[in-house]
């Protein structure tokens, strides 16, 4: 029981291996087709994402500002037009790469199978069928996820920051350079935070892994504790495992607990900067109002992801 | 929520699921939240402050931009921005104590609840564990206890999130415009509701498809187990074929969940900007109408902004709660139950033990069973005494032995050690007086010493070695590198199987044990050693009874009484000599295991 936690958690890791990603990624190559046009489409909805901000300040600028009502619901039919492209692309960028990732599967699922098929009889002998059957469940799931889940939404979400640091700079470079001075650390703690919350993963695996193991035992053992007046002391041995992972547990909540407030103080840094340094552009002519409140939108679009995500 | 093709929590019975009783079942979780009732406000009051700081953020948008359309100075716009990073930091400090304090305590309450659960599972009998899979337990163990911690740490924490962020927030917005907030608000409801709807139809696929991918793992496991018959009819081609058809139906059921899950996120993102776009036409025509300033439009669309989020969470907390009272009701289904078989009021600890056992009249039938597992069955073992058991599979042997230790509860007036009801024993001072081996010997992934020394408090490791030697395991064991020390089991080295029952014997031996119950568990040693054994066996035990079940003549021959036993019933009882000579069962038996040996020896 153990030893298969043991054995998943190394797939795991080996997953991530650059090597393997090459090789991996062959499987890919059949559907070079969809996956273009999946990156396509994550390309086109952080394009529309940054449209929304942009519209505000337009409207704010060119019609509140000059008591333009028509114009005002011109941009709002437009920014109508952009939400609904934004749920088509959304939907289909999402539903190829889900495809893709089933059609993947299904040809990993059949490679093994067909080769298992081939493989000669002291290779069962040597091979447990657990472990087989973990390659081809357990492993070729967590293949799945890395493509379909990890890769997409983590090029999405690079993709749509760029995006957001693109359109300020477009806005107004000197504002977005000081409201950016803020990006290293952003990058310290979010290093920081993978750092350890990578071990205290892995703490937390090795320990439900234990007592997963211990449970399981206890369970297929349970008469034998029960003839051999043992209850108390596998209680207790249960009790100590238990106790381990909710310990691992515990200190893993300590590094979710300072990164996502830490995320949303370098926002409010951020935004203070822009409020401080535009706020004077604004005095002096050089930014309209509408760009600074596109300046404030950008910025939250930009930390909100990641403190939303917070709470999950 | 579920990605497709990921491992599937297990569906409720059909009735747990009205959810409603469901959901009020999760009350009986309060008891657990009570223990830790000062952490918890301690939780609360840092998750109302976390709220109330972030809610000032906007107020001072719009003081910043009021002011940019006035007059402001330089000077104010600087205070402003402190003002945005002290909120940040306070705010910060706030959600930082909520967080470790409200999920610190959840996965502490899951402690709790497992050791709980672990203690009850203890209490269940033998009959709980044949009924039931391991698997499912350990589902119930994991899973199910996740589900449940997920709606007391996660789901409470959001939870309240919601509806504090929901209600300040709202009034806020009530206050810079009534109408504005009564139109930006249409969607969100829509949009709670639709999260929860698609949100269980999701999972309801998930299920299926989940269900569907059993078969195909069903499907693998069998031809990897089967592979040498696979070989052997040459099937490779056909399996490959059918493992083939399995998967193409397993890629149709799941464009049916991609097609719903590519929606999800995407509509969910519709629906909450709508409320944008009419804060924006409607906003606007208000700030032109000069109805509300330019800043309270900024700081209602930043308000709006707050509360999609909890809208979505709320949908998700829905199913958090749904899923999780299905669990706890399903663990509750295991914790429930009241210990089967436990000790009854003014159960005795009798300090002597001579090691006489009785069966009076015994009948017994397992619960749910159609036929009597044992049928009037009187046996008498005097203290000092061996009886043998002999009888087919399924005779009722291994019941008579359970009955005795109380794996199984007997009628009462039926079984006697010492002369005394074994109901009136406290069950651990009955157990104590028994060395029981099983047939199928259980030994635990620890070294083993640690095996051997289960069954008592502690052992020397001459002990050990003197109950090893006993059972003839001890030079065996040298061999091994680290002797005694030598971890067995899934992570150690694996046992023969006469290794194991010899294990188990040494385990019983150095109990000490005042009966000896060796239920056929020499099967696997051969008849030389077997026979060395016994004979050292009956010498090391104080008063030397015991109850033995064996195939093998030469075990049984030598017992005081033999007991033929079939379908539960005693057919024969003597002495070997007298059995032999009646020339019934018994006598057909030893005549058909001459015959084996001198095959064997021809």
């Amino acid at each position: 029981m153990s030893d298969t936690a043991y054995h998943e958690e190394e797939a795991l890791g080996r997953a991530y291996d650059a090597r393997l990603m090459r090789r991996l990624l062959g499987f890919l190559a059949p559907y070079k087709l969809q996956v273009v046009i999946a990156v396509l489409f994550v390309l086109a909805a952080a394009g529309l994402q940054i449209l929304g901000p942009y519209l505000i300040k337009v409207a704010i600028d060119d019609t509140i500002a000059h008591g333009d009502m028509p114009g005002l619901a011109r941009i709002a039919g437009l920014y109508i037009c952009v939400l609904v492209a934004e749920f088509v692309v959304g939907y289909y960028q999402t539903s190829i790469m889900q495809q893709v990732g089933q059609r993947i599967m299904y040809d990993l699922r059949m490679q093994l199978f067909a080769k298992l098929q081939r493989m000669s009889l002291p290779f069962y002998d040597r091979n447990p069928v657990g472990r087989l059957m973990t390659r081809i469940t357990g492993d070729v799931d967590v293949l799945n996820e890395l493509f379909t889940q990890a890769v997409v939404t983590i090029v999405g979400d690079i993709v749509t920051l760029i995006g957001i640091m693109a359109a300020i700079f477009i806005l107004n470079p000197e504002i977005a350079s000081v409201t950016f001075s803020v990006l290293p650390l952003i990058v310290i703690v979010t290093l920081w935070f993978r750092k350890n919350v990578r071990a205290t993963y892995r703490d937390v695996r090795t320990a439900l892994a234990r007592m997963n193991a211990n449970l399981q035992e206890n369970l297929t053992g349970m008469s034998t504790t029960h003839i051999m007046n043992r209850e108390e002391r596998q209680f207790e041995g249960f009790r100590a495992v238990n106790a381990e992972h909710r310990d691992a547990n515990v200190r893993s909540i300590f590094y979710y607990a300072v990164f996502f407030p830490a995320i949303e103080l370098i926002g409010a840094l951020a935004t203070g900067l822009i409020i401080w340094y535009g706020g004077r552009q604004v005095m002096g002519d050089a930014l309209t109002l509408g760009g600074l409140v596109a300046f404030l939108l950008y910025t939250e679009r930009f930390f909100r992801p990641i403190s939303d995500k917070s709470e999950k | 929520m579920p990605a497709p093709g990921r491992r599937p929590p297990r569906r409720p019975p059909a009735h747990l699921r009205p959810e409603d009783d469901a959901l009020k079942s999760l009350l009986t979780l309060l008891p657990y939240l009570a223990r830790h009732r000062r952490t918890l406000t301690w939780g609360a009051v840092c998750l109302v402050l976390t709220n109330a700081v972030g809610l000032a953020a906007p107020w001072v948008l719009k003081k910043v931009v009021d002011g940019l359309t006035v007059s402001v100075t330089a000077a104010k716009l600087g205070r402003y921005a402190m003002w945005i990073v002290a909120i940040g930091i306070v705010g910060g400090i706030f959600r930082y104590l909520m967080r470790s304090i409200i999920i610190g305590v959840s996965r502490k309450i899951e402690y709790d609840l497992r050791d709980d659960f672990f203690a009850r599972l203890q209490t269940q009998p033998l009959s709980f564990y044949q009924a039931r899979q391991t698997g499912d337990l350990m589902s119930r163990a994991t899973s199910d206890m996740n589900a449940v911690r997920m709606v007391l740490g996660p789901g409470i924490m959001q939870g309240l999130n919601t509806i504090i962020l929901g209600i300040v927030s709202v009034a806020l917005m009530l206050y810079i415009s009534p109408r504005l907030t009564l139109f930006a608000l249409l969607p969100l409801p829509l949009l709670s509701i639709s999260v929860s709807l698609m949100g269980s139809r999701i999972h309801a696929k998930f299920e299926d498809i989940q269900s569907h991918f059993a078969r195909i793992s069903a499907m693998a496991q069998e031809n990897l187990s089967g592979v040498r018959v696979v070989r052997a009819y040459a099937q490779e081609e056909a399996q490959i074929a059918r493992f083939g058809t399995l998967n193409d139906e397993y890629v149709e059921k799941n464009a049916g969940l991609i097609r719903l899950w590519s929606m999800f996120y995407p509509a969910m993102g519709l629906l909450a900007a709508l409320g944008t776009v009419i804060v924006l036409w409607l906003g606007g025509t208000l700030v032109i109408e000069k109805q509300i300033s330019l800043g309270e439009f900024v700081a209602f669309n930043s308000y709006l902004a707050m509360l999609t989020w909890p809208m979505i969470a709320l949908g998700w907390v829905v199913n958090l709660f749904q899923r999780g009272a299905a669990s706890w009701s399903r663990l509750r289904s295991v914790m429930d139950l009241p210990p089967a078989i436990a000790d009854h009021p003014g159960a005795v600890d009798p300090p002597e033990a001579r090691g006489a056992l009785e069966f009076r009249n015994l009948t017994f039938r397992y619960p749910g069973a159609a036929r009597d597992a044992l049928t009037d069955v009187s046996i008498t073992v005097p203290a000092g005494r061996t009886v043998a058991i002999v009888g087919h599979t399924g005779a009722g042997k291994s019941t008579l032995f359970q009955l005795l230790l109380r794996l199984h509860e007997p009628p009462a007036g039926t079984v006697f050690v010492d002369g005394i009801d074994v109901h009136d024993y406290r069950l651990a001072a009955l157990r104590r007086r028994f060395g029981y081996v099983p047939q199928e010997t259980f030994l635990f992934s620890t070294t083993l010493a640690g095996n051997i020394a289960f069954g008592v408090g502690a052992a020397s490791n001459e002990e050990i070695r003197a109950a090893a030697r006993v059972a003839h395991l001890e030079a065996e064991v040298d061999v091994f590198p680290r002797g005694f020390q030598t971890v067995v089991g899934e992570r150690g080295i694996t046992l023969s199987g006469g290794q194991k029952q010899r294990t188990a014997i040494t385990r019983a031996v150095l109990r000490k044990p005042t009966v000896l119950l060796l239920d056929d568990c020499l099967s696997s040693v051969d008849t030389f050693t077997e026979e060395a054994i016994l004979r050292e066996l009956t010498q090391v035990m104080e008063t030397r009874t015991s109850l033995l079940v064996s195939h093998r003549v030469s075990t049984v021959r030598h017992a005081d009484e033999i007991i033929v036993l079939d379908d539960g019933r005693i057919v024969e009882r003597g002495s070997h000599t007298v059995l032999l000579a009646a020339g019934g069962v018994y006598a057909e038996l030893v005549r058909q295991q001459q015959l084996e040996e001198e095959l064997e020896a021809s």
